[in-house]
């Protein structure tokens, strides 16, 4: 959950609330999906208390609930938030975020090796809740938001011209972006030029860029009709001169992914001063 | 889109200085310039990037495989960056640690590096 794109929105795990243990319904999502079930887990032939009696619960429940756009899921076990840290404490949600915070790029390892020293089950049992759970919620992904109409958007023939064309296209939003601008532009050069170096599958095909505005950020997309590439971004290699292209928005944005739902789409987002 | 590329002996130095916009499309001239200049197997070589309004991802593939070949070709290197833009991509990336890199020309060392 909080490994691929950086939490840097520290609402964001705020908004991932915990379920209360034994917590049946209403807790998916942020109501929108009020009254299905929340997916949880529970190994088999466990028993809950409910009032007075004990009941047995089945292996699992299956449950579905239908995403909106701009929403994503978040799996995560309250394992981790349950896991004792140094001093004996329970790491919880707010040691959580802090640690996600001050560890935006390695997050996943900085979390994980306070916890090490039990098991997320072990910790689980010995924590506040019966049970370790599996929780699935739906919630707005930060960097994939609603989309909102383009405030820009152009097609520009895959060429070497094309960074510098969406690049000047950008030049008119220089006093909506302030002090984002040359960031943007920079991201845009690099998805042009990589939206061209892949083009060859579909040479004739235009790349189309979307530029869309929020209060506050600014989300660029780049769309060509190619195969798409791999796009990871490279690890350093000393020896190696090329491959920065994607490591520069993966260090600039504060959040970019791919959408392959139709030909390629690269889409970044920074944040802009409102 | 605007681009030139000057290559300057100064003493042992060899200057390459771009101007304009380095992407894509003016790889080619600034990849040449930086051959011209090689080719005279120069004591030091110092690109100049102060007087480039853009330079992206294309750019800094050209600065780090010069620096391989000054590696490779045994003379110094080095560069000087600009204000802004350029500046933000070599701290970025973190370039700056691995080869000199100055605000002036005249800061550059004129030893040949190991």
């Amino acid at each position: 959950v909080i490994t691929r794109s950086r939490v840097r929105d520290p609402d964001a795990l705020r908004r991932l609330a915990r379920l209360p243990a034994g917590a049946t319904a209403a807790t998916l999502g942020d109501g929108r999906v009020a009254g299905r079930s929340p997916g949880t887990l529970r190994p088999c032939g466990s028993t809950t208390a409910s009032r007075s009696r004990r009941t047995a619960r089945p292996c699992r429940s299956a449950s579905s609930a239908p995403l909106g756009s701009g929403e994503g899921v978040l799996l995560y076990t309250d394992g981790i938030l349950d896991a004792r840290v140094a001093g004996g404490r329970v790491l919880g949600e707010a040691r959580l975020a802090a640690v996600v915070r001050e560890h935006p790029g390695d997050a996943p390892a900085r979390v994980i090796a306070p916890c090490a020293t039990r098991s997320p089950a072990t910790a689980a049992t010995s924590a506040s809740s019966r049970s370790a759970r599996a929780t699935v919620r739906s919630c707005p992904v930060p960097g994939n938001s609603r989309p909102v109409e383009p405030y820009l958007s152009l097609e520009l023939p895959p060429d070497a011209r094309a960074p510098s064309r969406a690049r000047h296209a950008m030049a008119g939003l220089d006093g909506l972006l302030g002090p984002a601008y040359p960031d943007v532009a920079l991201l845009v050069s690099e998805l042009v030029t990589n939206g061209v170096r892949h083009a060859d599958t579909a040479p004739e095909a235009p790349l189309r860029i979307a530029v869309r505005l929020a209060d506050d950020r600014v989300r660029v997309e780049v769309s060509d009709q190619g195969e798409g590439f791999d796009h990871g971004p490279l690890p350093p290699d000393p020896t190696r001169a090329g491959g920065w292209g994607l490591r520069l928005v993966d260090e600039i944005a504060d959040a970019w992914g791919v959408d392959r739902a139709q030909g390629t789409t690269v889409w970044f987002e920074i944040a802009r001063a409102s | 889109v605007s681009f030139a590329a000057r290559v300057e002996p100064q003493g042992s130095v060899m200057l390459v200085a771009f101007e304009g916009e380095l992407d894509m499309a003016t790889e080619a001239p600034a990849r040449e310039a930086l051959a011209v200049a090689e080719a005279t197997s120069p004591g030091v070589l110092v690109v100049d990037l102060r007087d480039l309004a853009f330079m992206d991802s294309t750019g800094l593939k050209l600065v780090l495989e010069a620096e391989l070949r000054s590696r490779a070709g045994g003379w110094g290197f080095a560069v000087v960056r600009g204000d802004g833009m350029v500046r933000r991509l070599l701290r970025v990336t973190r370039l700056e640690d691995r080869f000199p890199v100055v605000d002036d020309p005249g800061q550059v060392p004129l030893t040949r590096l190991a």
